[in-house]
């Protein structure tokens, strides 16, 4: 039997998943399902339930993340680890908040230094994206560890761009 | 006259494609141009020929008149089509393409200069008897002067600052006792947000919807419009779901609307096909807005009531051709419906969302459009506008088309980017939408605070699980001790062919 913690948003289902013959038993946060399926193409799954249920879902993994789409509505999870929280933005550090940016884009301007005290919601960066920009603000009042971009720069995404130390780690 | 033999496509993304598209079915050869994050985009797929014009940042390829002009010369084009966008309304730019001695597939220059200002343009068409928003520009005005306008443009009326923006010392004022106080207190706020007391009055707009007519003109001044879109259902702006015909016309309104159109056609003597913008109230009034003097995003759900196609159009206009057709030849059939599918997070304020396109799968059947510029594979650029693609419907009425759209959307799967898909299905699916009370308020009146469903059913586990085990090694020993051999196709996973 497979056990494995999935991650949607905040929200997280405990998944058992075990095989009797041909048929997949799969247990998500307690409710069981039955299930056959064939895979019709790459990406594409047909599923069937016992109780005669039909359903296509399109399924591609990424990066550690899985891309679902079923019936017009997209899914994107990722199964629970230790260093990563559910986005793959913050890493779950405790009191240390890892500035990603979740998409490719130029720095337009960095608003901090090392060793700059910041309040929670404070700007630290501005990235630039599909003529967007956004600005990330620090999640707690902490202290400026690292800067790792300068203006101008093109950055990848989910690649830590500032850091910052609450304070009350600090001490 | 002209024959076009070779157009260069001065623009990437599914436009770019839908003007390949044309060139072919008229035996043009179409030639692309293409930045260093477009080399494997749809468009230089599809092109004849191709061009290379530099990096990435738009300033440095599709902005750059010179870049593009010389791939024009050195593939021997006759004409460039600019798309939307971009070039597109620079006036520098189709007079430096006249210049080097071809054909720009759009208006004049000097059209393009005149409509591109605003101030200019408007007094020009209300000489010429086309409505504005009722209103004046004159500020600092007495109190009594102030009531005297307020009477003139008819209540309610909304006073605007000067100096204005992001709605500070904006009211709406309903009857001429409430007048006075409103000045008042919009000039207090004015003064503190802009350090400027000045306000202006305008007429307010009731339930405004936003109404534009598609035109075409030739050289030989002939015109004629192919009725309206209706383009209300906007975010910040920017239209994300436009249809035809619009449920709040009549045909005498609608008739009227076309005619005003061309109208502002005849007075700047507009060639190619263009678009007038109208602002549509609860009474049948209409208020001109802007002229865009280029081929719109959202001219496919004409071309498919109308069944006309406009870029053809376009080219048989530019290559000084009559128009093709007359004004009585045309009509409406059916109801067509655009959705612009967006590289952006709905749930994150509609942050964009580039990244790698893992799968595509898009809709088909009767009545199904796709506007595409991407494929499974596919690299979204953070660089440009986060336009995917468009999915354009045609249904016998709206409601056949409404229905036909949300099939459409759910059988749009996008794979590896966030897409506004969800968010479209739900505003197709809104009661209001659904009467037909589309106004250019409805996505802040209904949309605010939107959320996806954030229930996740079992059943996509029961996928990932799945897709887990055919990814996982081959041979698996089953319940009943029988040696159990997965297929090898169905393991060897997201395999393409590379060059």
């Amino acid at each position: 039997m497979k056990e494995t913690t999935y991650v949607f948003g905040k929200e997280e289902f405990n998944v058992t998943f075990d095989t009797e013959g041909e048929l997949r038993k799969i247990s998500v946060n307690g409710t069981e399902l039955k299930f056959t399926y064939r895979r019709v193409q790459p990406h594409v799954y047909v599923l069937f339930f016992e109780d005669g249920r039909k359903k296509t879902v399109y399924i591609a993994k990424d990066r550690e993340k899985f891309y679902v789409w079923m019936d017009g509505q997209a899914y994107i999870l990722s199964e629970k680890s230790e260093e990563y929280s559910a986005s793959g933005a913050v890493k779950k550090e405790e009191g240390v908040q890892f500035v990603t940016s979740p998409m490719p884009g130029k720095v337009v301007k960095v608003l901090v230094k090392p060793g700059d005290r910041v309040k929670e919601g404070q700007g630290l960066i501005i990235v630039e994206s599909m003529k967007m920009e956004n600005e990330f603000t620090a999640d707690f009042d902490g202290v400026v560890k690292e800067v790792n971009a300068s203006p101008g720069e093109q950055i990848d995404a989910d690649v830590p761009l500032v850091v910052v130390e609450a304070l009350s780690r600090e001490k | 006259m002209a024959k076009i033999k070779k157009v260069l496509v001065a623009n990437r993304g599914e436009i770019a494609v839908r003007i390949i598209r044309a060139l072919k079915e008229l035996g043009i050869v179409s030639v692309a141009v293409y930045s260093d994050a477009d080399k494997d985009a749809l468009h230089v797929i599809h092109a004849d020929e191709v061009e290379y014009i530099g990096p990435p940042e738009p300033l440095k390829s599709y902005l750059d008149i010179e870049k593009i002009i010389d791939a024009a010369k050195k593939h021997n084009a006759d004409a460039i089509h600019p798309g939307y966008g971009f070039l597109a309304e620079n006036p520098e730019f189709a007079q430096a393409v006249l210049d080097a001695g071809l054909i720009f597939i759009g208006p004049k220059p000097e059209t393009i200069r005149l409509l591109g200002n605003k101030v200019e343009s408007r007094q020009k068409l209300v000489d010429a008897g086309v409505p504005l928003i009722p209103g004046m520009l004159a500020t600092g005005l007495s109190m009594e002067e102030y009531k005297k306008e307020a009477e003139k443009i008819g209540y309610p009326v909304m006073i605007k600052a000067a100096a204005g923006g992001g709605g500070k010392g904006m009211r709406i004022v309903y009857s001429p006792d409430k007048l006075e106080a409103a000045i008042s207190a919009a000039q207090r706020e004015a003064k503190s947000a802009f350090g400027d007391e000045s306000v202006y009055i305008e007429k307010y707009i009731e339930n405004p919807r936003h109404i534009e007519i598609q035109i075409l003109g030739d050289k030989f001044g002939n015109y004629v419009h192919l009725f309206e879109r209706e383009c209300s259902i906007q975010r910040r702006h920017q239209k994300i779901i436009e249809e035809t015909p619009s449920g709040a016309l009549t045909m005498e309104k609608r008739m009227e609307m076309g005619e005003t159109a061309i109208r502002v056609a005849k007075t700047v003597g507009y060639e190619s096909a263009g678009t007038v913008e109208f602002l549509f109230d609860k009474h049948g009034n209409f208020y001109f807005l802007e002229v865009n003097t280029r081929i719109q995003v959202e001219h496919p759900i004409t071309e498919m009531v109308t069944c006309r196609d406009l870029v053809k159009e376009q080219i048989n206009i530019a290559e000084g051709n009559p128009l093709s057709f007359k004004q009585e030849e045309l009509s409406q059939h059916g109801h067509a419906i655009e959705c612009r599918i967006y590289a952006e997070d709905p749930e994150k304020d509609f942050m964009p969302s580039p990244g790698k396109i893992i799968f595509v799968s898009e809709p088909a059947g009767p009545g199904v459009r796709v506007d595409s510029g991407i494929y499974s594979g596919v690299e979204v650029p953070p660089y440009y506008d986060p336009i995917l693609s468009k999915l354009i419907v045609w249904g016998r009425d709206r409601e056949e088309a409404r229905r036909r759209m949300i099939e459409a959307l759910k059988n749009y799967v996008i794979l590896g980017i966030k897409t506004n898909i969800p968010y479209l299905i739900d505003i197709l699916e809104h009661p209001e939408f659904i009467k037909g009370n589309t106004f250019t308020t409805f996505i802040p009146d209904h949309m605010q605070g939107w959320k996806p469903k954030s229930d996740v059913p079992p059943e996509v586990f029961a996928a990932i699980e799945a897709n887990e085990e055919t990814a996982a090694p081959s041979v698996k020993i089953t319940s009943d001790g029988r040696k159990k051999v997965f297929d090898p196709w169905l393991v060897v996973g997201n395999w393409r062919i590379v060059k």
